[in-house]
């Protein structure tokens, strides 16, 4: 299994920068953690056209940019935020950690279906899970959205474009905080303990 | 089908290069297009940059997907495209021609003797 990160900290800004960090040093981990609320837009996200600024601003709301690519999300702390840091591979695709996401879903009862166009995840038709990825010098970073108790009344105010989007929460059979489903979603970490393994014998297989 | 050009030579990033007069052309090869989907932007290092070989020198994004592309050989960056950046599909359309990204005044031309052939590539991404 990979080591898993969980960041102490809910300010956004500490947290990409905490991601950007471990990819730096080249050491692959699982991280988890959530942001107090922000808009998190990506790397060549056009924010005037995306972003109602004017509300962000009145309501304290930071727009902070991410490394990687797609469109602009709002955060806080009702949503769960994963990222794998690993080596890069070109199987490593999109839809490669939506399926391991959809598993960890699946484990807890959740219908998740994967949309392809955009590789979201969905439950009932709506969004639950969104993901980007970063490739730089060797490494990917892998990170995603798990919409699990968010306030989602937000979104459409912040965002000039938003798709229909739902919460995990009330969709559990029983019931569980947040925090609860931080440590059961941890689960989704041990696929890629399969993937480095298999590597690994490939590695050992090839050089032989 | 991967179309390998065999007139360039390839990184293990899967950037081509090209020896064109005193500079080298840049840009991703057919592999990497073909992996990375549709290009829907490219974002380049002024002209008149110097980078180091291994060195980004630039992004591309596909859907949801950020990449650097990174610098066969040290040098000056003399000339970006143009043309890829208002039209990124370029890249995915004619990756070894009109979707090519960069030319950069090399330090050293020796360090192209460090790049594959594209027989030894194509063993290489197998």
């Amino acid at each position: 299994m990979l080591p898993t990160v969980n960041s102490p900290s809910t300010d956004p800004t500490q947290n990409l920068a905490l991601e950007e960090r471990l990819m730096s040093l080249g050491r692959e981990v699982f991280m988890l953690w959530r942001n107090r609320p922000s808009v998190i837009v990506g790397r060549f996200s056009d924010i005037p056209a995306e972003v109602n600024t004017e509300f962000a601003e009145a309501n304290g709301i930071p727009i902070i940019r991410r490394k990687s690519g797609g469109g602009c999300v709002y955060h806080d702390l009702g949503n769960v935020n994963y990222t794998f840091i690993v080596r890069d591979s070109k199987a490593l695709t999109l839809e490669y950690f939506s399926r391991r996401v959809i598993n960890a879903l699946e484990a807890l009862k959740i219908n998740a279906v994967l949309e392809f166009r955009h590789n979201d995840i969905l439950a009932d038709g709506l969004k639950i899970s969104g993901a980007a990825q970063y490739h730089h010098e060797g490494m990917l970073l892998h990170h995603g959205t798990l919409l699990f108790d968010a306030d989602l009344s937000i979104i459409p105010k912040v965002l000039k474009r938003s798709g229909k989007v739902a919460n995990i929460r009330p969709l559990l059979s029983r019931d569980m905080d947040t925090e609860e489903f931080m440590r059961r979603f941890s689960a989704s970490n041990d696929y890629v303990q399969e993937r480095s393994a298999l590597h690994e014998v490939q590695r050992m297989g090839g050089k032989s | 089908m991967i179309t390998f050009k065999k007139e360039v030579l390839y990184t293990k990033s899967n950037e081509w290069a090209e020896k064109v007069n005193d500079l080298v052309r840049v840009g991703i090869d057919d592999y990497s297009q073909a992996s990375l989907g549709d290009i829907v932007h490219v974002e380049l290092r002024e002209a008149g940059t110097h980078v180091r070989a291994g060195e980004s020198f630039g992004e591309v994004e596909a859907t949801k997907s950020v990449s650097s592309i990174n610098a066969p050989v040290s040098g000056v960056l003399v000339r970006v495209n143009e043309s890829v950046i208002a039209s990124p599909s370029l890249v995915n359309l004619d990756p070894f021609g009109d979707g090519w990204l960069a030319e950069i005044s090399p330090d050293d031309l020796s360090e192209l003797s460090a790049l594959m052939d594209s027989e030894a590539y194509k063993e290489y991404i197998r």
